[in-house]
C-alpha cells in the first residue's frame, strides 16, 4: 500500500481509531499483535507472497540474536552473526543483485572469449527489502558488539521489523531506539500527535505537490536528453534534485508523522540537506539513517579514521561505492556513490567543522556550490545508464543548443511545479531550525489554519493516485 | 478522539467545497453520467450528438450497442485514429464504428463481446486498428475498466491469460474519487460555471462542432481537420515531445499475447479480419525514427507482418507515412489522418490495392 493512495487514506484512520480506542488500552501484546497484523496487511497489499521474506528475516534475526548473546566464546558468537549476515544479505543479493552480477559476468567472460549463456530468472524486487534487511542486521550486529541485549519478546521484535510507517522506505531505525518502544503501552499525547499530523501533511505536500508535479517535467527532459538544450538539461538536473528531495524527505516526514500519531518516535532522516555548505555536511543531513548505518557498520569496521591517510581515503571510497550499490543494481548508482566519495575527499580540506554552526544566508556561495556538486552527481542517479548521464553532462558543459523546456512541455505543467518547489525551498529555509516545515505553532491560529488550507489545496491540486515513491525500488 | 475530530474539521471544509462544486458543475461529465441512456437511445435511433463527445465514450458506446436496431456486418474496433471511418465506405452493408479514444486491447475485447451478445454472433468483417503504443508497456489507460466484465468474458473463453494480470474495477473508482476532490477540476469547474459545453441531440451536421454520427463514427470541426499546415506541423512535433506512449524498444510479451488471443478468438468465430497499422505524420515519424528509445514502434510493423502470415488476415497501412505515399497534408496532427486519406485504406474494395511498400520500412 502506498501512503499516497486512496486505500491508505481509508486504512490509516481506521487503524488509528482502533489502536487508541481498543488495542492500546490494556495489553502490550494485544497492541503489538494489532500493529503486526496491520503492518502485514499494509505490506501484503502490494504482494502478499513477499511477506515470507520479512518473516524469514524476523525469525532468523530473533533466533540469531539470542544465540549470539548466549554463546560463550567469541568464535561461536561469530558463527551466528555470519549466519544472520548470510541469510539477510543472501536474500538481498538474490532478489536485488543476482541479475545485475550475472549479466556483468557474462559480459566479462565474453570479452575474454568464453561464451556464457545468460541466466534469466525474472526476479521481482520486493519493495523495501534493503530497508528492513539493514534494520534487522543492525540488531544482530549490535548484540554481537555487546551494545544491545536481545529481546525475549518475539511479538515485539516482529513488530519492530515490520512496523508499517517505516517498513518500506525507512528511516532505517536501530533496535536500540525503536525496539524498547514496543515494550510499553502508549499514552496519548495531544501535542505530539497534532505535531505528527502536521508532519504528515508537510510530507504529503513535498511528495504530491512538489515531487509529483516536477516528475513529469524531469521525465520529459531525460527522455529527450539527446535533443534538449544545455540550459534545459541543467534545469532538468536541478528539478530532479528537488524531485528526489520532495519524494524521499516527503516519505520520511509522513513515516515519522504517522509513527508519532501512534505514539512512536522515529529518527529524523533529513535535515535541510540542500543548505549544506560542503559534501561532508550534506551527508550528515541527507538520508541520515542510512549514512549513519554505513558509518557504524561499514566505515568504522573498515578502520574508519584511525588509520593512515591513504587507508582512510580508501575506506571513504569503499563506503560510498557500497552505499551507491545499496540504492540499486546498476552502474549508475555505483558511479553516483563513487562521485560522492571523490567529492567528499576532494572537498575535505575545505570542509572544516561546519556541522554545528548555524547556516547563514551569507554562506550562499558554499551552499550553491555544494548543491551544484550534488546535482551533478544526481544526473547519474537519474539516468538510465552511464552513457546517458555522460551525454547529458557533456551537452551541459558544451552549452549545446536544442529544445527549450517550453518546447518539451507545457507552461501549465511548469508553473505549478516551479511554484510549489519554490514554496518548499523557502519554507525549508525559514523553518530550518524546526523539525519540519509545518512546525508552526508560533503562528496565530487563524494564520496557521490558512497555511493548513493552502497545503491541503496544494495537495488536492496535484494529487495523482498511486504515483510511487522513488525509494521504494531500493 | 478530540484530535481526530479536529483533524476532520480541518479536512472537511476543503473536501466539502471541492467535492460539491465539482459534482454539481462537472464540466467534463466525469462525475455524473446520467445523460448517457438518453444520448445512446437518440444515436441508436439515427440522431446525431454534439458536445464533449469523448467524455465517457466507453459507457456511451456500451449503451449504444445494447440499443442498436441493426446487427452490424462490419465492425471497427479502434481508437481516435479510426473514429473517422464511416458507413459510406461500406455501401450496402450494415456497419458500426466502436472506436473510442485511447482504445486498448481490453476495450476491443469488451466491444466484441457486447456485439456478440447483442446479435448472438459476430459481424462478418472486423477492422482492428493496431495503434503502435498498444504493443508497448508505456501506454496507461484505465477507462477500459468500465467494461471489465465484458473484457473478462472473452478473455476467459479464450483461456490463455489469467484475469489476475489485469487491474480490478476499484482502480477506476479511485480515479472517480480523485476527480471529485481535485482542485484542478475545481478551478476548471469555476471557470466553466454557467457555460459548460452541453450535449445536444441533432438531426443535421454542424461543421463547427465535434459530433457523433449514428454509425458510431466521429466528425471533427473543420477548424481541426482543416487547420493551417504550419499549425499541423507544430502539433506533429509537439506530439513527439509530449507523448511517452511510444517509449519502448520491444513489443511487450503480455500485450502481444493479449492481441493474438483476440485475433485467434475472432478468427475461430469466422470473422474476416483486417488489421490497420495507422501511419504517423512525416515529422513525427522522423523524430520517432531518430530516437533509439522509440525503436519498439518500428518492431511492431515487423511483428504484425509475421503475425499476418501466421493467422492469414489482411494487413493494411504502415507506421512509415512515406511507405504509403502520404504527406503532411494528409494529417491534421501527429497521429491522425484526415478522413479522405484514411478512407482508401479501410475501404473494402481498396484493401489489397493500397498495401504498403514493405521495403521502405526500417
Amino acid at each position: 500500500m502506498l501512503f499516497n493512495s486512496i486505500e491508505f487514506v481509508l486504512f490509516f484512520p481506521a487503524v488509528l481509531l482502533l489502536y487508541w480506542q481498543f488495542f492500546n488500552r490494556k495489553s502490550v501484546n494485544l497492541r503489538n499483535a494489532f500493529l503486526l497484523t496491520t503492518s502485514y496487511i499494509f505490506y501484503g497489499w502490494w504482494d502478499y507472497r513477499f511477506l515470507g521474506l520479512i518473516l524469514l528475516s524476523s525469525v532468523v534475526d530473533f533466533w540469531c540474536g539470542k544465540k549470539i548473546f548466549q554463546a560463550q566464546t567469541k568464535n561461536r558468537k561469530r558463527h551466528f552473526l555470519i549466519l544472520s549476515l548470510t541469510v539477510n544479505l543472501g536474500v538481498l543479493f538474490f532478489f536485488k543483485y543476482f541479475g545485475f552480477f550475472a549479466d556483468e559476468l557474462i559480459v566479462l567472460f565474453n570479452s575474454w572469449g568464453y561464451s556464457l549463456h545468460p541466466v534469466s530468472l525474472n526476479v521481482i524486487l520486493p519493495v523495501g527489502i534493503s530497508f528492513y534487511t539493514f534494520q534487522t542486521l543492525s540488531y544482530t550486529i549490535d548484540i554481537y558488539r555487546d551494545r544491545l541485549k536481545p529481546t525475549d519478546d518475539r511479538l515485539a521484535f516482529f513488530t519492530f521489523v515490520g512496523f508499517f510507517p517505516q517498513l518500506v522506505a525507512g528511516p532505517i531505525e536501530r533496535a536500540k531506539n525503536l525496539l524498547p518502544q514496543f515494550n510499553t503501552l502508549k499514552t496519548f499525547d495531544y501535542n505530539r500527535a497534532a505535531n505528527g499530523f502536521r508532519q504528515v501533511l508537510w510530507g504529503f505536500f513535498a511528495k504530491i505537490a512538489v515531487a509529483d508535479s516536477v516528475a513529469p517535467i524531469v521525465d520529459t527532459i531525460f527522455l529527450h536528453d539527446e535533443t534538449a538544450s544545455a540550459a534545459t538539461l541543467a534545469l532538468g538536473a536541478v528539478l530532479f534534485s528537488i524531485q528526489i528531495f520532495g519524494d524521499f524527505a516527503g516519505y520520511s516526514n509522513i513515516a515519522i508523522g504517522l509513527a508519532a500519531l501512534l505514539g512512536f518516535d522515529l529518527m529524523q532522516n533529513f535535515n535541510n540537506p540542500y543548505f549544506s555548505r560542503n559534501i561532508r555536511e550534506f551527508w550528515s543531513r541527507w538520508h541520515i539513517s542510512l549514512s549513519t548505518w554505513f558509518r557504524d557498520y561499514v566505515y568504522i569496521p573498515l578502520g574508519g579514521n584511525r588509520c593512515s591517510s591513504f587507508r582512510r581515503s580508501l575506506n571513504v571510497m569503499v563506503t560510498f561505492i557500497i552505499s551507491g550499490l545499496w540504492h540499486g543494481a546498476n552502474w549508475t548508482f555505483i558511479v553516483w556513490g563513487a562521485i560522492h566519495g571523490l567529492f567528499y575527499l576532494l572537498t575535505r580540506p575545505f570542509s572544516g567543522k561546519t556541522q554545528s554552526d548555524k547556516i547563514r544566508a551569507r554562506q550562499w556561495f558554499s551552499i550553491a556550490g555544494t548543491f551544484m556538486l550534488v546535482t551533478i552527481a544526481f544526473v547519474f542517479f537519474r539516468a538510465e545508464n552511464i552513457f546517458q548521464a555522460g551525454n547529458i553532462l557533456m551537452r551541459m558543459c558544451g552549452l549545446a543548443k536544442g529544445q527549450t523546456l517550453l518546447q518539451l512541455t507545457s507552461i501549465t505543467k511548469i508553473l505549478p511545479a516551479i511554484f510549489f518547489s519554490v514554496m518548499l525551498i523557502v519554507t525549508e529555509w525559514v523553518q530550518k531550525d524546526k523539525k519540519h516545515g509545518l512546525d508552526i505553532l508560533f503562528l496565530k491560529p487563524a494564520v496557521r489554519h490558512a497555511v493548513y488550507y493552502f497545503i491541503i489545496f496544494a495537495i488536492l491540486f496535484s494529487f495523482q493516485t498511486d504515483r510511487v515513491f522513488i525509494y521504494f525500488q531500493f | 478522539m478530540k484530535l481526530f475530530l479536529r483533524i476532520l474539521s480541518v479536512l472537511i471544509l476543503p473536501l466539502l467545497l471541492t467535492g460539491s462544486v465539482n459534482y454539481l458543475i462537472d464540466p467534463d461529465y466525469t462525475l455524473r453520467k446520467d445523460y448517457i441512456p438518453e444520448a445512446a437511445s437518440a444515436l441508436a435511433n439515427g440522431k446525431l450528438l454534439s458536445g464533449p463527445i469523448n467524455a465517457n465514450g466507453r459507457l456511451l458506446k456500451r449503451e449504444w450497442i445494447k440499443q442498436l436496431e441493426h446487427h452490424p456486418e462490419v465492425l471497427v474496433l479502434g481508437s481516435s485514429r479510426t473514429m473517422g471511418v464511416t458507413q459510406d465506405l461500406f455501401a450496402g452493408k450494415s456497419f458500426f464504428n466502436a472506436s473510442v479514444s485511447n482504445c486498448t486491447f481490453q476495450d476491443m475485447y469488451a466491444f466484441a463481446d457486447l456485439v456478440e451478445k447483442k446479435q448472438n454472433g459476430f459481424p462478418d468483417e472486423i477492422i482492428v486498428c493496431c495503434d503502435q503504443w498498444l504493443f508497448g508497456n508505456s501506454f496507461r489507460e484505465k477507462r477500459w475498466l468500465y467494461n471489465r466484465k465484458n473484457f473478462l468474458r472473452i478473455l476467459q473463453k479464450s483461456g490463455k491469460i489469467s484475469p489476475g494480470n489485469f487491474p480490478k474495477k476499484w482502480e477506476l473508482q479511485k480515479e472517480w474519487i480523485k476527480e471529485l476532490f481535485s482542485v484542478r477540476y475545481f478551478l476548471r469547474s469555476l471557470k466553466q460555471f454557467g457555460k459548460p459545453e452541453k450535449f445536444e441531440i441533432r438531426d443535421t451536421v454542424h461543421p463547427e462542432k465535434s459530433m457523433l454520427l449514428p454509425d458510431g463514427s466521429r466528425l471533427l470541426p473543420l477548424q481541426i481537420t482543416e487547420a493551417d499546415p504550419d499549425e499541423v506541423n507544430e502539433k506533429a512535433k509537439a506530439y513527439f515531445y509530449s507523448s511517452g506512449d511510444e517509449m519502448f524498444t520491444q513489443p511487450d510479451p503480455l500485450q502481444c499475447l493479449l492481441f493474438e488471443n483476440l485475433i485467434s478468438y475472432l478468427q475461430k468465430k469466422d470473422c474476416k479480419l483486417t488489421l490497420f497499422i495507422p501511419p504517423y505524420h512525416p515529422l513525427t515519424w522522423q523524430l520517432l525514427h531518430q530516437s533509439e528509445k522509440h525503436a519498439g514502434i518500428f518492431n511492431v510493423d515487423n511483428y504484425l507482418q509475421n503475425l499476418a502470415e501466421k493467422y492469414t488476415f489482411r494487413l493494411v497501412g504502415a507506421t512509415n507515412p512515406s511507405a504509403l505515399k502520404l504527406t503532411s497534408s494528409d494529417f491534421y496532427d501527429g497521429v491522425h489522418l484526415k478522413k479522405e486519406a484514411l478512407s482508401p485504406f479501410i475501404h473494402s474494395d481498396s484493401l489489397t490495392q493500397r498495401k504498403p511498400n514493405r521495403k521502405v520500412l526500417p
